[in-house]
């Protein structure tokens, strides 16, 4: 496929019974599901992980996004660290999310992509897109980051 | 061996990162840094590595990273197998093949294998429990006969253990033989030969022409030379070494008993690092094989089933004594549909 300027990196991610849309940069690294898990009630966190000896917390999309957390299967599952994008991103550079296995690469052009509507985004969904004929939930960050910023020390 | 080699990932892709670090996972490999160009020309102090691999899309976009990195002399720069493609594919084990094969040109074999401690462990071990026993509708071969259903037994490092494990679990009288694959260094062949089937009611025989195979036997692979069975069950050699990086490749071992015996043989892959038998197993799933694996988490290295498993070709998986439990059951299956009537009467 050749790659033309109209074309954006992109990841999809797969989460449980959704995949969610991210261009490449969003995603500063991928690291193996391996987290000191926390206890709160807070059932969106799902714990932390040391990276570049910094400590991140872990977000449940699923919960974060109103449903029930969701712990990744097997080896499948991934933790992904995000660059943030709002005005919080001096003091909290990264947030961490779960996954429920490995991102997929996706080249996009606006042109691929077909709004949907009429359907139900959740409390932390920007947008709902075809893509390919999949599904797939662009989120909002900045829920993200309002969630992992309350439990950033 | 791949302890204490320390490899440098950069790559300006986050997935192809990613894909990296998990081909190198499977044969252990210390990654001490991974990161994109950016993050490796802000870190400070560089780790010590003995290679620096680099998978850049736009190489072009960073002259200079190229230049320092060329510039040093404490490690090797290797640039990388081109992009990853999607998993579960045969290309995706072809590139992780290439990777490998890359990877050993530089740094040594980076397959850890049994050493000769453990083996003779094995041996003072004994049997570690009762075997199960025959399943009533199982008619039990009393008079050894050459075999018609082949189990491809694939196994690396960790796979002594888990095989013994398996066949003394395994009743007196199946009417199956074993062809059993192990990547082993070949001066231990001998001791592996001792101990593996010492406990078993199956008896592990060496390679050699013409020897027919007999149901109940274990049919241990050369490391050194490739062997194919013919319709009779005769063994038989190639001139040739095994082809690729694994001696003896399981990978092979499959295609070339799938061609002769079809639905009639079937393969179980152990522990092991790497991804031999990756290649095979979905060509043996198309002929209507059973294709299972040793539970990853019960292995001493999980990477080689984890492989198989990834191209979706695993029908069941189990701990060693799990995979004979199930595989007694598939063998009663084919005597409650007839399967086995032709064997009976002969």
């Amino acid at each position: 496929m050749a790659e033309t300027s109209e074309q954006l990196s992109c990841v999809l991610i797969p989460v449980r019974d959704q995949t969610l849309l991210l261009p490449n940069v969003s995603i500063a690294e991928i690291v193996d599901y391996d987290l000191e898990t926390d206890n709160s009630e807070r059932r969106w966190f799902l714990g932390r992980i040391q990276w570049r000896g910094v400590s991140l917390p872990v977000l449940s999309w699923e919960a974060a996004n109103g449903g029930e957390p969701a712990t990744p299967e097997g080896h499948r599952g991934r933790i992904l660290v995000l660059n943030t994008i709002t005005n919080k991103h001096d003091s909290m550079p990264f947030i961490a999310m779960a996954t429920q296995g490995i991102p997929r690469q996706a080249k996009v052009a606006p042109s691929d992509l077909k709004q949907q509507t009429e359907s139900d985004l959740g409390v932390a969904g920007l947008m709902k897109v075809r893509y390919e004929g999949e599904e797939c939930l662009i989120p909002e960050l900045s829920v993200l980051e309002s969630l992992a910023a309350s439990v950033t020390g | 061996m791949s302890s204490g080699q320390n490899v440098i990932i950069i790559a300006d892709d986050v997935l192809q990162r990613h894909r990296l670090q998990q081909a190198l996972d499977k044969y252990g490999v210390s990654i001490v840094f991974i990161g994109d160009p950016g993050r490796f020309a802000a870190e400070a102090p560089i780790p010590d590595a003995d290679l620096c691999l680099v998978e850049l899309a736009g190489e072009e976009e960073h002259p200079d990273l190229i230049e320092t990195l060329l510039n040093r002399d404490d490690w090797t720069v290797l640039f990388g197998p081109g992009a990853a493609p999607l998993p579960g594919r045969q290309e995706y084990i072809r590139w992780e093949r290439r990777l490998f094969v890359k990877l050993e040109n530089q740094l040594g074999s980076l397959e850890a294998l049994e050493d000769e401690d453990t083996l003779e462990a094995l041996a003072d071990s004994g049997a570690d429990s009762e075997s199960l026993s025959l399943p009533q509708w199982i008619t039990p071969v009393s008079q050894p006969r050459p075999v018609e259903q082949i189990w491809i037994l694939g196994a690396s490092l960790g796979g002594p253990a888990a095989v013994k494990e398996f066949l003394d679990a395994l009743p007196p009288g199946l009417p199956v033989g074993f062809v059993y694959a192990q990547h082993i260094d070949t001066r231990f062949s001998e001791v592996l030969g001792r101990v593996l089937t010492r406990d078993a009611h199956y008896s592990l025989v060496p390679a050699e022409e013409n020897r027919t195979l007999y149901t109940g036997e274990v049919l241990q692979v050369p490391v050194d030379r490739e062997i194919w069975l013919d319709e009779q069950a005769h063994v038989h050699f190639r001139d040739d070494p095994w082809q690729g990086p694994y001696g003896p490749s399981i990978d092979q071992v499959m295609l070339n008993l799938s061609r002769t015996y079809r639905d009639h043989c079937h393969a179980i892959i152990f522990s092991g690092m790497g991804n031999d038998g990756a290649l095979g197993a979905p060509a043996m799933k198309q002929a209507a094989s059973h294709i299972w694996i040793q539970t990853p988490d019960s292995c001493a290295s999980g990477a080689m089933p984890e492989s198989v498993q990834a191209t979706g070709s695993a029908g069941f998986e189990g701990t060693p004594r799990e995979l004979a439990a199930q595989m007694l059951r598939t063998v009663e299956e084919q005597f409650l549909l007839g399967k086995q009537s032709q064997c009976n009467s002969a």
